[in-house]
């Protein structure tokens, strides 16, 4: 009984570790999905720490969208994170274990991950792995560093190295030459003295001293790769590249199936593909045709805004440039050519337009004219006291305030401003004194 | 300052021409280099030996190769020997050597964070000798070391180290001198001024924000030693 128990208890504990995964990559739904299995210990490990590592990680290779594969199948990166109690706690078991160290802000560590760099394996049955590797954090790893050292737990290598730089001086320490450059991995026995005794005649060889360290290496990231690779170093602008994605593609024997070309945003000939919806162009005859989701050009149905001139019902298309119309003229939502109505002009804002507004200075609806004495010679003339006011232009004419009333100083015609005038209203041929009423 | 700068670089010259690199590396490499490289560090204690501090200290400086960076990892050895290990630290950053000085200060300025007052202060003594240091690696760490313990001394250094886009000796991954003084800076003044810079652009505006910021408040900069920032 006690012997049975054992067994189950050991399969139990088998099948729990089989479960766990290191790194895993597989393709689906056209993406390549890189999933990540961390075990983390040590005095900087902490859920907090835990919870930053994912996040870092996954933000950043995810919002870089790297894409891989003749058909940009686009790498999406899973990182799942736990805290165990060192590297030998069965919930470590088949994961990545990194150690964090306790690292105040400003003091220093050296991130590094071992065994894992180009180890990525070739795909079986759909799925690459990568085995379990070890590393060495700290908790003051800024998120840049994360992606880089998670870079590694997928198998991308570091992509800076070391070089020293040479030149030739001249007996007065001037350079004799350009200064030349050589990987230090380059730097053999052999290659040393082919410098040597490559010194133009009269010169000798002269090495440059890197200021930041005192010494003859000088980092920097590989000839072939993006200064701004995130496996090249860390900064502002480094971030993921395509060629990761690529990497890990090529190395897992994985592909981007062709399917994956439709949508990618990018017309791919020669992977039966007419078209890509995603794409400007998008490979058809736009827009007599246009781009399904199945990336096959299908026949448009004319209509009037769709950014084509259909000869037999249209003169013009308002989504087009140029419409079609003459310069003088719009296209409307008919299609139809049509002169240009001029802007509709209402200074006043009491809905009559200016044109035809008998005080276009001051509110007045009712356009109230009680002498009616508005007409083309009767224009604006400037304010007084705050109010606009008219005034006849027109040579040899007696009246001289005109307009609305809103706007003529003298509403009744008697020659008498209103604000004198003690009566009001019309009183044709007769005669008013000073205060505008009758004389008799 | 060009005295100094002759020793080291004309023993690395007469290595290079001599075709000895290559030769170097391989005997330098024992156990411990590759229990490094293969990623399987053993306990401290097993790497370091059983002898007194002085010695384990000194297995580990043994232990670097100059030809193989990778070697410097070890330096993490040293901050696992814990605080009995300073005053060797002390005596090692006080050597010519610019390697001794990296790694010296590299656990320096880990192992003096929680140290008592006086342990400080010795090593901010220390680390302000190396303030004229030829090498700027090492002026950078000595000064960021200084401002992580409570020394504010360190904030012109890493003023001017962020005009430099050179890497900052032995980081992994690589770290421009830059970078490390802008971040340490923003964190402890807690100031934001300018951009961080990049392998190919440094910002003037950065620099002259700071230096601007330290010829203004710095006089009365204040650590306060709970909280671990200036104020």
């Amino acid at each position: 009984m006690t012997r049975r128990l054992h067994i189950i208890l050991l399969s139990l504990i088998l099948l729990a570790g089989m479960g766990l995964t290191k790194t895993t990559v597989v393709v689906e739904e056209c993406r390549i999905k890189v999933a990540v299995d961390i075990a983390i210990t040590g005095p900087g490990a902490d859920q907090g720490m835990a919870d930053r590592i994912k996040q870092d990680a996954e933000s950043k290779w995810n919002n870089a969208q790297i894409t891989g594969g003749e058909c940009d199948c686009q790498l999406e990166l899973a990182v799942n994170v736990d805290v165990v109690n060192g590297c030998n706690d069965p919930a470590a078991k088949g994961r990545h274990c990194i150690t964090v160290k306790s690292v105040p802000v400003g003091s220093f560590h050296r991130s590094t991950v071992t065994g894992t760099a180009g180890a990525i394996g070739a795909a079986a049955g759909g799925t690459s792995t990568i085995q379990s590797g070890t590393g060495d954090w700290g908790s003051n790893d800024a998120a840049d560093v994360i992606a880089h050292e998670v870079g590694h737990l997928f198998g991308l290598e570091d992509e800076y190295e070391d070089h020293y730089h040479y030149y030739y001086a001249n007996p007065d320490g001037s350079n004799a030459t350009a200064v030349k450059s050589i990987r230090k991995d380059d730097y053999t026995a052999q290659k040393a003295q082919e410098i040597k005794n490559a010194a133009p005649a009269g010169t000798t060889l002269k090495f440059i001293v890197n200021p930041s360290t005192n010494s003859l290496e000088w980092s920097r990231p590989k000839p072939n790769a993006n200064p701004n690779s995130i496996m090249a170093g860390i900064g502002p602008s480094s971030a993921p590249q395509n060629s990761h994605a690529q990497y890990v593609l090529d190395s897992s024997g994985l592909v981007c199936p062709p399917e994956c070309c439709c949508g990618n945003g990018r017309h791919d000939k020669g992977v039966n593909e007419q078209c890509d919806p995603k794409a400007k162009p998008s490979g058809c005859n736009e827009p007599m045709e246009q781009c399904s989701i199945n990336c096959i050009c299908v026949q448009t149905t004319p209509r009037c805004g769709d950014g084509w001139i259909y000869m037999v019902t249209e003169e013009c298309d308002p989504a087009k440039s140029p419409t079609g119309c003459p310069n003088d003229e719009v296209c409307n939502d008919e299609c139809e050519c049509v002169r240009e109505t001029p802007a509709f002009s209402d200074i006043d804002g009491d809905g009559i337009p200016d044109d035809i507004d008998n005080c276009m200075f001051a509110y007045n609806p009712d356009q109230a004219d009680a002498d009616g004495d508005t007409d083309m010679y009767c224009l604006p003339a400037g304010y007084y006291g705050g109010e606009p006011y008219y005034m006849r232009f027109y040579e040899g004419e007696d009246e001289v305030f005109c307009g609305g009333d809103a706007c003529d100083l003298d509403d009744d015609n008697d020659g008498v401003l209103d604000e004198y005038d003690l009566c009001h209203g019309p009183v044709g041929m007769k005669e008013v004194d000073e205060s505008g009423c009758p004389l008799e | 300052m060009r005295k100094k700068l002759l020793p080291v670089s004309l023993m690395m010259l007469l290595a290079l021409s001599a075709g000895c690199i290559q030769q170097d590396v391989e005997e330098a490499k024992g156990d411990l280099a590759d229990w490094v490289k293969n990623g399987t560090v053993p306990p401290a204690e097993m790497v370091v030996g059983e002898g007194s501090v002085a010695e384990r200290v000194a297995n580990v400086f043994s232990s670097f190769n100059e030809n193989d960076t990778s070697s410097f990892d070890s330096a993490e050895l040293l901050v696992g020997i814990g605080e009995e290990a300073i005053p060797y630290l002390l005596a090692k950053a006080d050597e010519n050597s610019t390697y001794s000085k990296w790694a010296a200060i590299y656990a320096l300025s880990r192992l003096g964070y929680d140290a008592d007052d006086e342990t400080k202060g010795a090593i901010i003594k220390g680390m302000r000798e190396e303030f004229g240091n030829s090498a700027e690696s090492i002026r950078i760490m000595a000064a960021g070391t200084c401002i992580v313990l409570g020394d504010k001394s360190g904030f012109p250094i890493l003023i001017e180290g962020l005009k430099t886009n050179e890497m900052l000796l032995l980081t992994e991954p690589p770290q421009l001198v830059c970078q490390y003084s802008y971040d340490t800076l923003s964190h402890y003044a807690q100031q934001a001024h300018g951009q961080k810079c990049d392998w190919n652009k440094t910002d003037s505006a950065a620099y002259g924000g700071w230096k601007m910021w330290w010829d203004n408040e710095g006089e009365s900069l204040e650590w306060d030693a709970e909280g671990r920032l200036y104020s």
